[in-house]
């Protein structure tokens, strides 16, 4: 369902992805890791459409469309899903009636009926209750003075009611206890299927035992740099990124 | 005349002479020696020039050239009428003054709530002492005022008002301030006044609309200077919501001016969304301890319009509290101005004053002068205030978006979240949803160009 091909992207000049190469097929979940600065979350603005991000050369496929011609919300009506790590604060919108609006705008441009006022609260108390969240959420300005754990819970409610294609959550763990990891990657596994694939970018192998990889891939410096099984993922939990770093031709050992 | 002022033009100084020649037998009533005063006063002190620096950033030239007709009574037109009636709805038209081209219409007004009356000052006897005490405050704050529009309201008032609020009456319908104008071939000069007396523990609501006909000769301006004098008696409380949707090509001066007694509440919110250039002057007197005072503003504008606020909070007395928040977005060419002044003499000790004005800016070519001003010379007290003016966060576009939301649908979210703090404010949820409304219905126009 996505083909990223010998992707470069820079931001203010500055090259950040060097040549991304990846692949991924409905129903995987692909774990991409890497030290900070590597790329990881220039990778997913780029996938989502953030203005800032120039593709200097390469290509993305999308469900057989150049995904790159398409804006940041029409690829979110075509399924393409982003999973903030610093979801942005919005005080004045109440988080209820943003997820009305999201949720019945995504159904009119997949062509499906709009939900009712009832429908409507009904799948929202479902989802919430799925996620452990109080319903007093709702009823709060979208993001505004949410702890880190509220934000992150909240992005995965709002996958929950947007049913995407493919989802790219970035960081999802950061600022998560465990008990918070666990509710989330439950919302996340029950997610999984054999029509939806998960980009799953982190920087700690935590994650990973709650969210099992299919594929992980290792980003340093731009660029791929091994690729394999959750395995990897354990052999970087315990030695690190610097015994890769070799293997990448253009990274300074 | 000082360098802050102009001469009052010709055309202007006129018609208090016409004014006075239509009022028949009104002329030797006792008010008529404040409309003169008011008319004296005025060509003394003249209109404020681009020099003065209250008004350095709002230019009246437009308003001061036009020539203006002053309305008869009487006339309403049947659209007019259809109008009317259809605002009224809004609370049930149960307490509903209405006012055509400035003037007091009793046939399509009602007012019947115990303990409040409205009063036509020239009903009253003139020794009465009713009539003595507006008199008074009136000739006061004709005198003191070092604004000319006070002056030129009184001047030009066909037929001033006092509603009455008796002691501990307390009313929660608002009583609605229709005013509508209609002109078919000339322009116009409104100029009502209204006097308030709340008195002791009363409390009521008011809702306000400024709405002009559009089907005129479209030469033709209309031009509502309005004087209002509100008077918060001791544990008092008046809630003042104003909604102006004026034509693009009319003017509104609106001169309010509050006072109030001990363990009183004034609250204030004004919309404005209408108009060519709007001025609103609203000036708040404390005059003994324990008060709560709350200003609040919204203006939504594009095209070539001027919203300009002008607020003066005199904390005089200790232990009272204040908010103020001004916030508005600007699309077009148009221009807003905020000026806001909070002064806490050396009496106001334990004031708590809060003020701020924000600003969102829709296009490069709309412009806000913002100027929030806090002067203090007590020294326990807890005083804030703030400006910003600024573009949309493109970090809040592109995660909206992100959800699947059009340019359109997200930059309209966002615009309505801005705004939403302050017509959040109104208690009344048929006045805040009505507000709300008008306000989202105005923001769907406001677009860059």
């Amino acid at each position: 369902m996505l083909k990223i091909k010998d992707l470069r992207v820079s931001v203010e000049d500055t090259e950040i992805l060097k040549g991304v190469n990846l692949e991924i097929k409905p129903g995987e979940v692909h774990a991409i890791m890497g030290p900070n600065g590597s790329g990881k979350s220039t990778l997913g603005f780029v996938l989502a459409g953030k203005d800032d991000y120039e593709v200097t050369s390469g290509s993305i496929e999308y469900m057989g469309q150049d995904l790159l011609e398409l804006d940041p919300d029409e690829r979110a009506r075509e399924g393409i899903f982003l999973g903030f790590q610093y979801p942005v604060e919005i005080p004045g919108v109440s988080n209820s009636n943003f997820l009305k609006m999201i949720i019945n705008s995504i159904r009119k441009a997949r062509g499906q009926e709009e939900l009712d006022a009832l429908q409507m609260l009904k799948l929202l108390k479902e989802k919430i209750a799925a996620l452990s969240m109080d319903v007093s959420m709702l009823k709060r300005s979208l993001n505004d003075g949410f702890s880190g754990g509220e934000k992150k819970r909240n992005e995965i409610l709002q996958m929950a009611v947007l049913e995407p294609k493919l989802a790219v959550l970035d960081e999802t763990d950061s600022g998560l206890d465990i008990d918070a990891l666990k509710v989330v990657s439950d919302g996340v596994n029950s997610m999984r299927s054999s029509d939806r694939g998960f980009l799953v970018i982190t920087h700690y192998q935590r994650l990973l035992n709650y969210i099992v990889p299919d594929y992980v891939h290792v980003l340093i410096d731009g660029k791929i740099v091994k690729s394999g099984d959750k395995s990897l993922a354990l052999e970087l939990e315990e030695r690190g990124y610097d015994w890769i770093k070799p293997e990448g031709s253009t990274v300074p050992a | 005349m000082s360098k802050y002022h102009i001469e009052i033009p010709s055309h202007f100084s006129e018609l208090f002479g016409r004014l006075e020649n239509s009022l028949n037998g009104q002329s030797d009533k006792p008010y008529h020696r404040l409309r003169k005063k008011g008319s004296e006063l005025l060509m003394k002190q003249g209109f404020p020039s681009t020099r003065n620096e209250d008004y350095k950033y709002t230019a009246l030239n437009r308003v001061f050239n036009e020539k203006y007709e002053i309305p008869e009574s009487g006339k309403i037109s049947a659209q007019g009428k259809t109008a009317i009636e259809s605002i009224k709805k809004i609370t049930q038209g149960e307490s509903s003054l209405c006012f055509v081209n400035g003037i007091y219409q009793a046939e399509f007004s009602s007012l019947n709530l115990e303990g409040v009356q409205l009063i036509q000052l020239s009903q009253l006897e003139e020794n009465s002492s009713k009539l003595r005490d507006v008199l008074e405050k009136i000739d006061e704050t004709i005198s003191h005022t070092d604004n000319p529009f006070i002056r030129l309201n009184t001047s030009l008032c066909r037929d001033p008002l006092l509603l009455f609020v008796e002691r501990g009456v307390k009313i929660d319908t608002p009583i609605q301030l229709i005013h509508y104008y209609e002109t078919e071939n000339s322009s116009l000069i409104a100029s009502p006044q209204l006097i308030i007396m709340a008195e002791e523990s009363s409390e009521i609501s008011l809702l306000e609309t400024h709405l002009s006909s559009s089907s005129r000769n479209n030469t033709c301006k209309v031009f509502s200077n309005v004087f209002q004098r509100m008077l918060v008696g001791k544990n008092a409380r008046i809630k003042h919501h104003k909604i102006q949707e004026l034509n693009k090509e009319d003017f509104l001066i609106h001169n309010l001016i509050a006072s109030q007694e001990k363990d009183s509440h004034f609250y204030a919110i004004t919309a404005d969304l209408g108009s060519r250039i709007t001025r609103n002057n609203l000036e708040v007197h404390l005059k003994d301890s324990n008060t709560w005072t709350e200003m609040f503003g919204l203006f939504a504008s594009n095209g070539q319009q001027h919203i300009d606020n002008q607020t003066f909070l005199d904390h005089a007395k200790p232990h009272c509290e204040s908010r103020e928040w001004y916030k508005g977005v600007l699309g077009g060419r148009s221009r807003g101005v905020f000026n806001g002044k909070v002064l806490v003499r050396q009496d106001a000790q334990k004031t708590n004053a809060f003020q701020q004005n924000n600003t969102l800016l829709i296009s490069d070519n709309a412009r806000m002068d913002s100027k929030p001003q806090l002067e203090i010379y007590a020294d326990d007290v807890k005083c804030s205030h703030g400006a910003t003016i600024g573009y949309m966060d493109s970090e809040v576009m592109f995660y909206l978006k992100s959800r699947g939301l059009d340019e359109q649908q997200a930059g309209e979210l966002i615009k309505i979240a801005f705004l939403a703090e302050v017509f959040e404010s109104v208690e009344n949820e048929s006045i805040r949803n009505l507000i709300a409304e008008k306000v989202i219905v105005k923001l769907r126009t406001i677009y860059e160009s």
